[in-house]
């Protein structure tokens, strides 16, 4: 058995991830807005008896390679890089309803001497628009094969396969490729002109107008209207993630309080039933009854994304984001962001401009990702009251919506700056398809949030765990001696080192189990809130126990305190991961350290504004 | 002479055809090869066009109809782009 390199390549969005999943049995993200795919990724598909490594690469323009997404498929395709091989076959993956553009850049890749098929991917639509198209003549036109496919509908795999395998006989070795040159301006023209050529001969249009998309867009994209629906859908998503999970969770919560309970009686006394009971229960279990929040907030992101409404909210933020010295495509990672910071900086890379990718990247941590949703619940659950304004908005969740509103206003007044003094440069271009709008696939979304899920599962099972085990050691021992009055956790190591930290943290109004709990927010966000559970549960006796941590919140903490630490967490210290991630992206330690001081300072400038103010009023 | 007809200039959806690209008024044509950039995008001689919306409040960017596809471009790019009316 030998193995056989084969690449995808074409535009953005023309459904290359899509057909990848198919070929591969692959999950990868699928979502209608061009610059999904931002990196480079394999797949195994065996035909024959000969093991095939697909590669999935971003989708391009041309082979310039102007942004960093873009460059990862011409450093694939050109063999730039030193130690990975260049592919035996291409596969080109080309939208049946906009030819001219991607005929071209099959022409540009296929100067390169690479053996190539073109799949052409969106027949269902192509037909649906009335295009009718002599693929016989136009593959002997282009002198490539050429498959008609339909990604989604698993349509077309076959021949496909199939041309694969006679072209693993017929070019068993690597391409010698011809030196790559750019084209210029005249030569694109030329390229068009015989494209043109082509079309004419073998394509027949019908004037076609997709009336669903128009009509969306007359409301979606109207100059009020447009604006009033962006607010709305993100002002739903919020009220959504707060009210309709409450029922759900509040079952969980009550099974896991159960669960504790009957333990604590069942369980011999001793070191490891409190193990079990406070470290890994209350504090993994405070983390876990958050899953059905977080899905709901992923259902809304993975609808707006696989409808193709992305790119509109892109587009009618541009002016907005022009004013910060940004465009709009940099809204789609920070909206990415919501979900967990760490896609919305990979994200990132479709910005072409090295300044303006920079400025992204440090503000997208300010956007409010899922995993500040259960300490901002928690907390909203504990400190405010849950009655409605206005007779139908729920309080709890206007307060929800303000909080995402003050981190978007961050990003955005962060950006201002970075742009204005560290990362000066000219406006960039904003130049984007906006795709039609489409059903949401059920399939997709159910594939990103099972994907979530497990990510989410996986995370309070292994990182929040881990922490968690090592809080409750450090919080439950040395054990005090006899003649020590109060708490047991206040003797510990986690209560030394709480009250040590605790004089730095007192002017903004933390206590030090709230110290204490901040530490592990640093590897985990959601971890502070497994932190508070852990701290509480150690120090309580058995009736603070049976109380929930949102009663003991409300009752340990003033007022002025619990909106202090909800600022907070509007601009907390990100998690360990996202600076990590910044560090690769940026291949340099001084951008995470610039961005966990800003952050760091920004959060206690605004809890300690806020502690006060709410003081003074009290 | 009179100054050609840009995309930017054309009342909302009239049916149009691209006569040139031509950069040489834009600030950073040589920098950003905003030609280039413009054809690779599918804006090109003889292309059908068509102003189909424009962004709240600025009236930039604009989305326009490029054959079959629809595109977000900012006023000052559509101004390299030269169109004539279809009557
Ligand atoms: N109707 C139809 N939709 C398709 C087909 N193939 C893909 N799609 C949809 O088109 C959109 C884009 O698909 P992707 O696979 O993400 O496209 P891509 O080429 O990988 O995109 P980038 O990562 O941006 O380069 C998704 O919404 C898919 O569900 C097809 O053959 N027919």
């Amino acid at each position: 058995m030998s193995t056989y390199q084969v690449a995808l390549i074409g535009n953005p969005n023309c459904g290359k991830t899509a057909l990848f999943n198919a070929l591969t049995g692959s999950r990868h993200k699928v979502a209608n807005y061009p610059g999904v795919t931002v990196e480079k990724r394999q797949g195994m598909l065996a035909i024959n008896d000969t093991n095939i490594h697909l590669l999935d690469l971003p989708g391009i323009y041309s082979l310039r390679g102007i942004s960093p997404d873009e460059l990862v498929a011409r450093q694939a395709l050109l063999g730039e890089l030193a130690n990975e091989p260049i592919p035996n076959l291409i596969i080109f993956v080309a939208d049946a309803t906009n030819l001219a553009l991607n005929l071209r850049l099959a022409i540009e890749v296929k100067a390169l001497g690479y053996p190539m098929v073109i799949a052409l991917n969106m027949m269902d639509v192509a037909k649906e628009q009335g295009v009718e198209i002599d693929i016989q003549q136009l593959s002997q036109l282009l002198n490539v094969p050429i498959i008609a496919t339909v990604a989604v509908k698993k349509q077309g795999l076959n021949e496909l396969r199939q041309q694969i395998a006679t072209h693993i006989e017929a070019h068993p070795h690597k391409p010698s490729l011809n030196a790559w040159q750019e084209p210029s301006a005249e030569d694109l023209r030329q390229t068009y002109a015989i494209v043109d050529l082509m079309l004419n001969k073998t394509v027949t249009e019908k004037p076609w107008r997709h009336h669903l998309t128009e009509k969306l867009d007359r409301i979606l994209l109207h100059p009020i209207w447009g604006m009033l629906c962006l607010l709305a859908i993100l002002f739903c998503m919020f009220q959504a993630v707060f009210s309709w999970a409450v029922v759900i969770q509040n079952l969980m919560q009550t099974g896991i309080d159960a669960t504790i309970q009957w333990l604590h009686h069942t369980l011999p006394d001793g070191p490891l039933t409190n193990l079990i009971c406070d470290g890994v229960l209350a504090g993994v279990g405070s983390v876990v009854v958050f899953l059905p929040q977080i899905l709901i907030l992923f259902l809304f992101i993975l609808v707006l994304e696989d409808s193709g409404y992305m790119a509109r909210a892109a587009f009618l933020m541009d002016r907005l984001m022009s004013k910060i010295g940004l465009n709009g495509k940099a809204f789609i990672p920070m909206l990415s962001a919501y979900a967990c910071a760490i896609p919305g900086i990979m994200a990132a890379r479709t910005i072409e401009n090295l300044k303006d990718r920079m400025v992204t990247i440090m503000i997208t941590p300010l956007t409010t990702c899922s995993a500040r949703l259960p300490v901002y619940t928690l907390l909203i659950a504990a400190f405010i009251p849950s009655k409605d304004v206005l007779g139908f908005i729920n309080l709890q969740g206007l307060v929800m919506f303000l909080l995402y509103l003050a981190g978007i206003s961050a990003a955005l007044t962060m950006g201002f700056i970075f742009k204005k003094f560290l990362f000066k440069g000219r406006a960039p271009l904003m130049l984007m398809e906006m795709p039609i709008y489409r059903l949401p696939s059920l399939h997709n979304i159910l594939v990103g949030l099972g994907e979530r899920a497990k990510i989410f599962l996986m995370r309070a099972g292994t990182i929040i765990l881990s922490v968690m085990i090592l809080l409750w050691f450090l919080s439950s021992y040395p054990t005090p001696p006899a003649s020590w009055h109060g708490a047991a956790v206040a003797y510990s190591f986690a209560g030394r080192i709480g009250q040590f930290l605790e004089p730095f943290f007192a002017p903004i109004g933390f206590n030090w189990q709230m110290v204490v709990a901040l530490i592990p927010g640093l590897a985990a966000r959601e971890a502070a809130i497994a932190g508070l559970g852990t701290v509480y549960a150690v120090s309580g006796n058995e009736d603070t126990i049976a109380q929930s941590l949102i009663q003991t919140l409300h009752h340990e903490w003033g007022l002025a305190t619990g909106l202090a630490i909800l600022a907070w967490y509007v601009f907390a210290p990100q998690c360990i991961s996202t600076l990590a991630v910044t560090k690769r992206e940026t291949n340099s330690w001084l951008w995470p350290t610039v961005m966990f001081v800003y952050m760091f300072s920004l959060a206690y400038l605004a809890a300690f504004i806020v502690f006060h103010i709410t003081n003074y009023f009290l | 002479m009179q100054t050609p007809l840009t995309l930017d200039q054309i009342p909302k959806n009239k049916k149009a055809f691209i006569t040139a690209i031509d950069d040489r008024s834009h600030p950073h044509a040589e920098l950003s090869n905003i030609e280039k950039r413009l054809l690779e995008m599918g804006f090109v001689e003889g292309a059908p066009v068509m102003l189909l919306h424009e962004a709240p409040f600025s009236k930039d960017p604009l989305i326009v109809r490029l054959r079959n596809n629809r595109i977000a471009i900012r006023r000052s790019e559509a101004k390299c782009i030269q169109v004539q009316l279809q009557l």
